[in-house]
């Protein structure tokens, strides 16, 4: 089960993150870093965007993850709505991502996502950990 | 990771407080906290001085970890966080510890208005700054430049927007560096970074960034105001922003590159967010090349917003409306800077995270335009709150590495923020004392509510005590522009 919420931080946001998979963690991964953006979604574009990424650590490639759908966000203008999954573990992941245009964004800019207190762990086959998000 | 308590400083004198490097075994140098006894507990409620120690393991930090009065709570490096390695003897640098928004600083224009000047136009000018200057998440400005442009820009910074029309020589003479860093490489900037940028010059941002129209209410100095263009009553501007998406998205990639490299250094760090390389590795010297260019970038976005500004007054009050760049300062970045360190002159690259430099008169750094006085220090307070110029002290170079705060700093996160005022209120407390707010969110409003951050008096009165600096003007606000 995906889940998210946000605990207090003197500066940015800080979001602590859950999944009972790393696919799902990412998820909810994104759904907190939309929740800050709270872009206003648009028609759907063209085409989806298939991202394939490696990394040395799962903390490592969430924020690459995450990095990709703040790039899309803010120099493609657009935002995930589906996740098509083919893979997700600890080093890698291959997803298609459908993306809506964005006509505008509501929240609060994001700078960049941090690696500050990231460290996964996991308690019960649930996978968790805090995110700082530099706003 | 032991707490931090204030049984752990010892109090070397007013106003400054040290730990120890035997505090804990990874300690490569003391850390040092300008504050009096009210900023310093509220500095021990966050996590400010863990991170502050973290930075003192830094591979070639010579000197001490500093925070400065306005300390705070960030990633990897506290705000207000300040440290200088010897890149000759193996000093890294750290992108974290310049932070995601390379060159975030703050540019002061002076006007030829008095307050009473502005009354009739107030209202007026507020509309004509909110249109004129993009704010809040994702607005985009109205100048595009192509790749080639963009290049030109991340090589030469502010001076290349003067062949477009866009602001003045006068502007760059009063600006640190000139407006660019003479070791950029746009060649280091990747296309992504230019893409999250290639839209968003001369436009502010959102959160913390602000352009505000304030009015000189005290001069201290009255001859150093005189030579840095500040009068009693007069009408100044005051823009704080910085390199946008292209400054954020370099940090970015800099960072992921270098910590997988770290074992290969034999670097080992605390906290990933303090990546960082070897000055000389060919992954530092690209890093410092980015982080000029992106620098670059942000002289020349506060450079456009300054001419939008001048070009603002003169549309509403008139065409004779003088509008002139007082200062630019960055409150974060990375400087080489030679700096005396234990009777040797050492060339250091000196971070400065959310905090300014502070050269004093007779410093090479200060540029032309302030060989005599010291540059102008910049120190924005609140929406509801007054702002500070100083110039530094020769007690500056030895004290504090001739660095100094850049702002209240935060003392409240912004989920307590708004809890504890509401956008609307606030807006209507503010203009029942004459300060015109244009903001499109409350909830931002909220976010940066005065209250939200410590007192500036306070903060630059450290500033003060120890020597570093002294007051020249106290500025208060009459009409905020913010992004939500």
């Amino acid at each position: 089960m995906k889940s998210w919420h946000h605990t207090p931080h003197t500066a940015d946001i800080c979001s602590v993150i859950s999944g009972d998979s790393y696919a799902e963690l990412f998820e909810s991964g994104a759904a907190a870093f939309y929740d800050i953006t709270k872009p206003t979604l648009d028609r759907r574009t063209d085409s989806p965007q298939t991202l394939s990424l490696q990394a040395e650590s799962a903390e490592l490639l969430l924020v690459d993850f995450l990095s990709e759908l703040l790039y899309l966000l803010e120099a493609e203008k657009s935002a995930a709505i589906e996740y098509q999954w083919r893979t997700c573990s600890e080093h890698s992941l291959d997803v298609i991502i459908s993306l809506a245009h964005v006509s505008h964004l509501n929240g609060v800019a994001i700078k960049a996502v941090t690696y500050h207190d990231l460290q996964i762990t996991q308690k019960n086959n649930r996978l968790t950990t805090s995110l700082i998000f530099d706003i | 990771m032991s707490t931090i308590t204030r049984k752990n400083l010892i109090a070397v004198k007013k106003g400054l407080f040290e730990i120890p490097r035997t505090f804990r075994d990874d300690m490569r140098v003391d850390a040092a906290i300008f504050a009096d006894d009210t900023l310093l507990e509220e500095i021990l409620r966050d996590r400010s001085l863990t991170q502050l120690v973290n930075v003192a393991t830094l591979p070639g930090i010579c000197y001490k970890a500093l925070a400065m009065p306005d300390a705070h709570e960030g990633y990897g490096f506290p705000i207000g966080g300040v440290a200088a390695t010897d890149i000759h003897a193996g000093g890294v640098i750290s992108p974290g510890g310049i932070g995601y928004d390379i060159n975030c600083g703050v540019r002061l224009l002076g006007t030829s208005l008095t307050a009473a000047d502005l009354i009739p136009y107030q209202d007026r000018l507020a509309d004509a700054l909110y249109a004129a200057v993009p704010s809040g998440v994702g607005r985009g400005g109205s100048i595009t430049l192509h790749d080639g442009e963009l290049t030109k820009l991340l090589h030469h910074g502010a001076p290349a927007l003067i062949a477009r029309g866009i602001g003045t020589d006068d502007d760059i003479l009063h600006c640190e560096e000139g407006g660019a860093l003479a070791d950029a490489d746009a060649d280091m900037v990747s296309d992504k970074a230019r893409n999250r940028g290639r839209d968003q010059l001369g436009t502010l941002g959102s959160g913390n960034h602000f352009l505000e129209v304030q009015y000189v209410e005290t001069i201290y100095d009255q001859k150093i105001a005189t030579s840095f263009g500040l009068n009693q009553d007069q009408i100044t501007t005051m823009i704080h922003c910085g390199s946008r998406g292209l400054g954020h998205q370099t940090c970015t990639e800099y960072v992921r590159h270098m910590i997988p490299k770290l074992p290969e250094w034999g670097i080992t760090l605390p906290d990933k967010e303090l990546a960082c390389a070897p000055f000389f590795s060919p992954e530092g010297s690209a890093y410092y090349k980015a982080m000029c260019a992106s620098a670059n970038f942000a002289w020349a976005n506060r450079h456009a917003i300054g001419h939008a500004v001048r070009e603002s007054f003169k549309k509403v009050v008139g065409e004779n409306t003088s509008v002139k760049t007082i200062y630019d300062i960055s409150h974060n970045i990375g400087k080489k800077e030679i700096h005396r360190i234990d009777g040797k002159d050492r060339e250091l690259l000196v971070h400065r995270k959310g905090a300014t430099r502070a050269f004093p008169a007779g410093s090479p750094y200060t540029g032309d335009a302030f060989r005599h006085t010291g540059h102008p220090i910049l120190v924005p307070g609140t929406m509801g709150t007054y702002s500070y110029v100083l110039v530094a002290n020769p007690e500056s170079l030895s004290v504090s590495l001739a660095s100094a705060c850049h702002g209240a700093g935060r003392r409240m996160s912004r989920t307590e923020a708004k809890r504890s005022t509401r956008g609307s209120t606030l807006r209507e407390h503010l203009e029942s004392t004459g300060i015109l707010i244009r903001c499109d969110s409350d909830a931002g409003l909220a976010e940066e509510a005065p209250i939200a951050y410590k007192d500036v008096d306070q903060v630059v009165g450290v500033l003060v005590t120890t020597g570093i600096a002294r007051l020249v003007a106290r500025l208060a606000p009459r009409i905020v522009i913010k992004g939500g």
